[in-house]
This record gives structure tokens, sequence and C-alpha cells, in this order.
């Protein structure tokens, strides 16, 4: 591969590369890694690629495939109880709820199983159609289209507790006189 | 086509319209036109989903320096041309050897051997499930083998005594078990090696080279040795050559 086909798929790609290799690993330096190592084997082996529109899926597929090696490698990614991460948690701020939103929905994603949370990156991050997920993960298109339904309900559904959630936390951040007006 | 059948394919449609041409939506899409009921749970389905996909890419967002950091791997990472790589030279001379020879060794039963490659691939890339007994230890595999009443002389090629095997399972082919060993080499390539007793691939030929085809979006290297016949799965044909140069 050239150098400017590499740099054009850099530009073209790494962003949902990487959102997706975040949604996959749960954390930034992970994702990171998963994303160079992805480009650094089309560097390597690009060249095989004969059809430059397969790039894309080249890449995912790829990054795919990196992520179960180290999963089965199983030693990458220790679980972390929350009781252990507790005392590093923020104190709520307004700006923190003023993100809430966004972040919300990031967390609503990450904390999903991965048989769902793979499907819906690859569909919301990179807007890959239902066959390209069919291919990438080498699973049925109807089992693509089910999960993907049974997904899409069990994002909303954690979407509608967290919003629960975040209105407590505005009103318990209201000083003592706003809350007595309300 | 039902409402709920609608729904459950116009869940899959993108929120940017891309999908409008695509067959398999337009009965559904033309259900959605005919009934307004359906039509609001779409419209409101496609905008809920544009602002999740909005607010996703905001919630993830892409660190400054990695564009950097990728468009440095230039600089890094330059193979150089194949024909000034000894060894690529040596493994494009063996190529050719070995198409000459899988050309006069094809086997006689190639519709069989095709549906045994795609079955098997098809157990390689299956995610969940993927393997029955997890160990990194190959006597204790053995031994869960035996226990299921499996043959296990079989011979690994030398590359996969280095790598870490990480488990196996029992799988079926027309009603024929064969053992499905799991490894994921030091650079984290995955691979998976069948075996079963050649009497069900009969007219394949003893002691030849590793037949190389694609399967299922897998390459696989196919080959016999004693009673039994090897099946091994990785990511792309010059990897699996590479393993074989190294036996």
């Amino acid at each position: 591969m050239n150098e400017v086909d590499y740099e054009q798929a850099v530009n073209s790609f790494y962003e949902g590369l990487y959102r997706f290799a975040h949604s996959l690993a749960g954390n930034a330096d992970d994702a990171c890694e998963l994303t160079q190592e992805a480009f650094a084997r089309l560097l390597a082996k690009g060249g095989q690629l004969r059809d430059r529109s397969k790039v894309k899926a080249w890449l995912f597929t790829t990054l795919y495939r990196i992520y179960l090696g180290w999963k089965r490698r199983d030693t990458r990614h220790p679980h972390l109880e929350i009781t252990s991460v507790e005392n590093e948690l923020p104190t709520v701020t307004p700006d923190i709820v003023d993100k809430l939103e966004h972040e919300a929905v990031g967390q609503s994603l990450l904390e999903m199983e991965e048989r769902y949370r793979v499907l819906l990156a690859l569909y919301y991050f990179e807007n890959h159609t239902y066959a390209e997920i069919s291919g990438l993960l080498g699973v049925p298109i109807g089992t693509v289209m089910s999960r993907l339904s049974r997904a899409k309900d069990m994002m909303r559904k954690s979407l509608a507790a967290k919003s629960i959630g975040a209105e407590r936390k505005i009103i318990s951040i209201k000083p003592e006189s706003q809350r007595s007006q309300t | 086509m039902n409402n709920q059948e609608a729904r459950l394919i116009l869940q899959a449609y993108r929120c940017g319209g891309q999908d409008a041409s695509d067959p398999l939506f337009a009965e559904a899409l033309e259900q959605a036109r005919r009934d307004p009921e359906l039509q609001k749970w779409f419209a409101e389905e496609t905008a809920l989903d544009a602002r999740i996909q909005a607010s996703l890419q905001t919630a993830l967002p892409i660190p400054h320096e990695l564009k950097s950091n990728l468009l440095a791997l230039r600089k890094i990472i330059r193979p150089a041309p194949w024909w000034l790589q000894p060894l690529k030279l040596a493994a494009a001379a063996a190529v050719l050897l070995l198409g000459v020879a899988t050309f006069w060794l094809r086997p006689q039963t190639p519709a069989q051997l095709a549906s045994f490659r795609e079955t098997m691939a098809r157990y390689s890339m299956q995610e969940h499930g993927h393997i029955t007994f997890e160990s990194h230890d190959m006597t204790k595999i053995q031994q869960w083998l035996q226990d299921r009443g499996m043959e296990t002389n079989f011979e690994l090629p030398a590359a996969l005594h280095r790598g870490p095997a990480q488990g196996c399972r029992v799988v079926d082919w027309n009603g024929r078990k064969a053992t499905m060993l799991c490894f994921v080499l030091d650079d984290g390539e995955h691979m998976d090696l069948f075996v079963m007793d050649r009497v069900g691939l009969p007219g394949l030929p003893e002691g030849s080279a590793p037949q190389f085809a694609e399967a299922n979006g897998l390459m696989t290297a196919t080959w016999v040795k004693g009673d039994q016949v090897y099946l091994l799965t990785g990511d792309n044909k010059k990897l699996l050559q590479k393993l074989f140069q190294q036996t």
C-alpha cells in the first residue's frame, strides 16, 4: 500500500475505527492500541488487498480479530469491580451534569453485553449496513437484524433509566433555596 | 408482511437514508407508507437513532494525537519491495511449487473437501461457544478429548508447538466427529486446527503438500498425515504458508 492510499485510509476511517475499538475495549488506551495495530497491519499487509474498496471492511474485521486475540489471551483486560474504583469517582458538578447526556449514551453502550455492543457500535459509528455487519461478524443477516432490534431496545431502556438518575442528580445539587421553591 | 416484521426490518435501516434503494427494505418501507401508525413509529425511530448516533460521536472523543501517530506509522513500518527480501523471494518460489503440486495432487472428492472446508471455517468464525474446553495445557486438552472418545495421536505443525493453545472443542461434519484445537500465536494471529479420521474424506493423497483454499472469508490449508486429515484456518494465505515453511 502506497503512502497516499494509507493516508487516505487513515483520514477516512480512523475515527470510526477508534470508536469501534473503544466500544470493544471499554477504555481509550486500549482503543488507541487496537486502532494503531490495525493500521500497522494495513501498512504491512495492505499490499495483499487487491480491491481498494474493501479497505474499510478489512480494517474493521482486522481490528475485531486483534481484539478477539487479546481476549483469548485473557491477560490484558483485568475486570475492575466498581467497589475497587469507587473512591476515584468524581464528585457530581454542574459541568458533569451538563455533559451527562452524551456520556450517559456512551456509557449505556459500553455497559451492554458484548454481542449487542459490537453490533450497535458498527451500526452507529461507521454507518455499516446490516449486510456489512453480517460479513464482519460472520453471523447470518437474520441474526444481525433480530440482535440489532434487541440491542436498540436494551440501549433505550438503559438510557431511560439513566435519564431518571440524571434528573435526580440535578435536583440534589440545586441550592437549598431553589429546592424549596420547586 | 405484518407490522411486527416490518418493524424488525426497519430497525436495521440507517437513519441517513442510505438504504432507501436496498430491495430488502422496499416492502417494509411500502408498508410504513400505507400504515400511518407504522409510519409514525418509523419517523420516531429514525429521529431517535440520529440523536443517539450524534450523542455517541460526542461521548467517545478521538484523542488528539491519534491521527498523527497513525500517520507516523508510515515512517516506522516500511515494507521493502518483495524482490529485495530474500525470504519473500523464497516464499514466492515455494508458492509456485505449491501451486504446481496442488494442481497435480488435487483431491478426488472436491465437493466433499469444499464442504468440509466451509463447515470448519464456519466453526472457526463462530464467536460464541468458540471452544468448549479452555486450557493452555496440551496434556489437559488431550485428556479432555480422550474422555470424549476422540483420537489424540495428531501431529501438530512445528510452529503450533510454540503458539499457546487456547482450548478445544468437538465438532461435527456429516455425522463425523472432528477435533478443533484453537491457537493464538505470539503476534496475536488466531488459528484453528481441525483433525478428523481420513476415512471421512477418501481420495485425499497422503503426504502431499497442503492445499490452500479460501472458505467463508478465511484461508485454509488441508493435508493428510497418517490416518488423519488436518485442516488449518487462518486470516491469510501468507501466514499459513509461513507456518509450513517453519515446519
